[in-house]
């Protein structure tokens, strides 16, 4: 027997769940809670294995909710049902402890099947959240020591000319811009390519083959 | 706690209205008519002590009629005092009170009888209170504490502060209640006032209560009630009875605490208002004790009481007890309605009236220091250049006066010439103090600017926020629940599952507007993050390649407004990639360097000439306000078919 307790501050999500879950013969909500307060009081005196929470309560962030569960009660899983889709979202609750996590448009058959899953060991996320993270992975910046930064074409256009020798009044004629804000430019090419001041800036500049 | 603050709070009424007999009449022409009229208003109050509301009423109209006979303007206010207290107190019509009341004031005013006048604002801060209006509640409270202390009537303003404590209490200001309360019992103290003393002592024995300190609770509870007994009070009796159940019930002594309670509903004459609240204590009691069915018949009892009196923090919280009911008995369409009212009532209560007024009216009061700054300085500037024109002026004659006196008269010449230079250099001095006269000038109207800027800002975010919550709560729920209901009727019928996943790109659309209406991550987990999640979101969904790159950023956690900020320029400019540019790739970085903040949006779409006021201005006046507000720099390259660079800079007045 799997038994639930449901964490969601909206009876009609819990109505739902239930709704889900109603044929499932071995599995059974023991108990819910409206907000993280009654939550946390009631886990102590119940015997559950798999709690399903949502991200927005009204007493207690999520994220800390769930990290406190993790903590307190390490037998238990937790799975995550909340309308909230970003990946930061997703991944904070992740590393508090919640091996499950579905946006609440889910399918009554998907949340079945999530939730023996999570309670069988493993980790469920819907597909959606598995699309966002496989995204997010396949773009995270490389590491800071071979990291090219991305110049702008109009930085490009400056630190060509800087290379080229050229003082900030003979670019600003060149390009028909105010002195000024070529030196703006200049202030934020040595921020990204690391230099304290021109003469860095051209070496870091070529060690980086930007020019 | 809340509720029985609440209560207790009511309770203070008592007082006032033994104390009400003692007022003097300050009627300074007496005919027959009026000293009846005087008296039946003193009348009319004995019958309110022994409940004879009815007869009490209609004291109180015949004196109005009197007095309106006689134009004896004292009087007519008196009883209108007094037709608005009985509205109010017994009867919980609280607009009628408050008219009644407001009308009485400004007659107290006008007749200049200020202890009278403060006895009205005393009276009708109840009114305001049992409405939701908290703010308005604690402005007549401090004019009422201002009129006694000017007049030398501390003893009053016992009641005054123990009442102000209440408010802040339903504000959820622990610091301030207690700070008001321990002025009150002072008070009380020095002036032996014991009803008072022994409700302020109700109050310090909740929050014994609250710390578990059993015996003081007791204590303080079984005071009130000897009290109330001796005083045969049974608004005292009742909510003492009330206190003694709550302690035990904390405590775990069931049988006890019903007694205490049932007692509490078998007393007699008791007001509508505080019958309604009886019953939510009953029925929140036995809720806390499972005793589901017999809660359910009493929260009921409240709640249709509690709506027909209109008596709206009475009404949200029997709601949230109800809510937690249904719940619990797995009515879970009833407690879905009572959720979705319960919310609604909340925030018509909290968020509408309380925080954005009191947060305006703040504002409000800053620009408008700001507005009478400028003022003062336009006008000593108009005054300096009065006095500019007309000191060249003379110095022009000077000048004059003095050519010719050196010509006639050159071993005077001299003299004259140190004259001369001496009014030149006091005329650079006036000259000088103008300029910083003007520059002052430009500063204050730059900062009036930057105020409301703040406030449009401001109020814009709120609604976001607001509307965001709705959509998540509101729209976002009935969505899942129609999907579940979809898939069912789907599977039951092996019919079509495409509607179902209409639902799912709505559910997908509505979470990706929400989001953007409030950065959630934002608050919780910074710039940086909020800014990356912007991308992921925009990568999945659209067909826009976003990287995001950042160096050197550091924003302090002061500077969390520059930093919400800086996210709507970005997601702004994104919108606008998306919208106008037909690009494929877009790229957003930030750079920081000491106090200069650098943001870049650029695409390789197809561009546009950025001297084409119609084009360039496009989507950029909301950006403009914000980029504005931060006294920030903006600046675009865009070559046509080749891309668009949009920059920011921004200089960060950090407090180091």
């Amino acid at each position: 027997m799997i038994k639930l307790f449901l964490i969601d501050d909206h009876p009609i999500v819990v109505t739902g769940i239930q709704n889900a879950i109603q044929e499932e013969e071995d599995i059974k909500v023991v108990g819910t809670a409206l907000t993280a307060t009654d939550a946390i009081r009631q886990l102590g005196e119940l015997t559950i294995d798999l709690v399903i929470l949502d991200i927005a309560l009204p007493d207690m962030d999520g994220v800390e909710l769930c990290k406190h569960i993790h903590k307190n009660f390490p037998g238990l899983k937790i799975m995550v049902l909340t309308t909230y889709g970003q990946v930061s979202f997703v991944t904070a609750m992740l590393r508090s402890g919640a091996m499950g996590y579905l946006y609440k448009n889910t399918s009554e058959s998907e949340l079945v099947l999530a939730i023996r899953k999570v309670y069988e060991g493993g980790r469920y996320l819907s597909e959606e959240v598995n699309q966002k993270l496989i995204a997010k992975a396949s773009r995270t910046l490389p590491k800071r020591e071979n990291f090219i930064p991305r110049l702008t074409r109009r930085e490009k256009e400056i630190l060509d000319l800087i290379v080229a020798e050229h003082t900030t009044q003979e670019i600003a004629a060149k390009l028909f811009l105010a002195p000024s804000t070529i030196e703006t430019h200049r202030v934020s090419l040595c921020a990204k390519l690391g230099a304290r001041n021109l003469a860095g800036l051209v070496k870091n500049a070529i060690k980086l083959g930007l020019v | 706690m809340h509720k029985i603050v609440l209560a207790l709070n009511i309770l203070i009424l008592w007082i006032s209205l033994n104390g009400q007999t003692d007022i003097p009449g300050t009627v300074s022409t007496f005919t027959k008519d009026s000293i009846q009229a005087d008296f039946l208003l003193q009348d009319a109050y004995r019958l309110l002590d022994s409940m004879r509301v009815d007869s009490a009423m209609n004291f109180f109209e015949t004196a109005l009629q009197l007095a309106n006979e006689h134009q004896n303007n004292v009087l007519e206010a008196r009883a209108l005092n007094g037709i608005g207290y009985v509205h109010s107190i017994y009867l919980s019509r609280f607009d009628t009170a408050q008219v009644h009341m407001r009308k009485a004031y400004q007659l107290f005013v006008e007749e200049e009888q200020p202890i009278l006048a403060a006895r009205c604002l005393f009276d009708l801060c109840d009114v305001l209170r049992s409405v939701g209006q908290h703010k308005e509640a604690t402005e007549v409270l401090i004019e009422s504490a201002r009129i006694n202390e000017a007049e030398g009537l501390d003893s009053i303003n016992a009641g005054v502060y123990y009442k102000m404590a209440g408010v802040f209490a339903e504000l959820g200001n622990p610091e301030q209640h207690d700070r008001y309360l321990d002025t009150a019992m002072r008070i009380a103290t020095k002036y032996q006032d014991l009803l008072l003393l022994a409700i302020c002592n109700m109050s310090l024995g909740l929050n014994a209560e609250k710390r578990g300190q059993l015996d003081s609770a007791r204590y303080f509870s079984q005071l009130a009630l000897e009290i109330g007994l001796q005083r045969k009070d049974p608004i005292t009796i009742g909510y003492a009875y009330e206190n003694l159940g709550s302690v035990e019930a904390t405590f775990g002594n069931f049988v006890l605490a019903k007694e205490y309670y049932q007692k509490m509903l078998q007393v007699q004459n008791i007001p509508p208002f505080d019958r309604a609240q009886f019953s939510f204590f009953y029925g929140d009691f036995l809720l806390q004790y499972n005793r589901f069915n017999e809660a359910k018949e009493y929260l009921g009892q409240a709640l249709e009481s509690a709506k027909n009196m209109e008596a709206k923090p009475l009404q949200t919280l029997v709601m949230k007890q109800l809510l937690q009911l249904y719940e619990k008995l797995g009515e879970y369409e009833n407690a879905y309605r009572m959720s979705n009212q319960y919310q609604h009532l909340k925030d018509e209560i909290r968020s509408m009236k309380l925080r954005i007024e009191v947060e305006e009216l703040n504002l409000k009061y800053e620009t408008e220091k700001k507005e009478k700054a400028i003022l003062a300085l336009q006008a000593q500037n108009a005054e300096q250049q009065f006095f500019l024109l007309q000191s060249s002026a003379k110095a022009r004659q000077r000048f004059w006066w003095a050519l010719t006196t050196t010509l006639c008269l050159l071993i005077l010449g001299g003299g004259f010439y140190l004259f001369f230079r001496n009014s030149q250099q006091q005329q650079k001095l006036v000259e000088k103090e103008a300029n910083l006269q003007e520059q002052r000038l430009h500063q204050l109207q730059q900062e009036q600017k930057n105020l409301s800027l703040r406030a449009m800002l401001k109020g814009e975010e709120q609604e976001r926020s607001r509307v965001a919550r709705e959509l998540h709560d509101g729209i976002g729920i009935i969505l899942s629940a129609l999907k579940m209901k979809l898939e069912k009727i789907a599977k039951a019928s092996k019919g079509d599952a495409s509607p179902s996943k209409l639902v799912d790109k709505a559910s997908a659309e509505l979470r990706r507007i929400a989001q953007n209406m409030m950065p959630e991550t934002l608050a919780k987990f910074g710039l940086i993050t909020a800014i990356e999640d912007l991308c992921d979101e925009i990568n999945f969904s659209k067909n826009l390649k976003v990287t995001f790159e950042h160096y050197n950023l550091a924003l302090p956690l002061t500077e969390k407004n520059v930093a919400l900020q800086v996210y709507r320029i970005i997601q702004e400019l994104l919108n606008n990639v998306i919208r106008h540019a037909e690009a494929t790739e877009a790229f957003v970085q930030i750079i920081q360097s000491d106090r200069l903040l650098l943001l870049s949006v650029e695409d390789n779409g197809r561009g546009f000439d950025p001297s084409d006021q119609l084009q360039s201005g496009h989507g950029l006046k909301n950006i403009n306000t914000r980029i504005n507000y931060l006294n920030g720099k903006l600046s675009i390259d865009s070559v046509q078919n080749q891309g668009t660079t949009t920059s920011v800079e921004i200089q960060l007045n950090l407090q180091t």
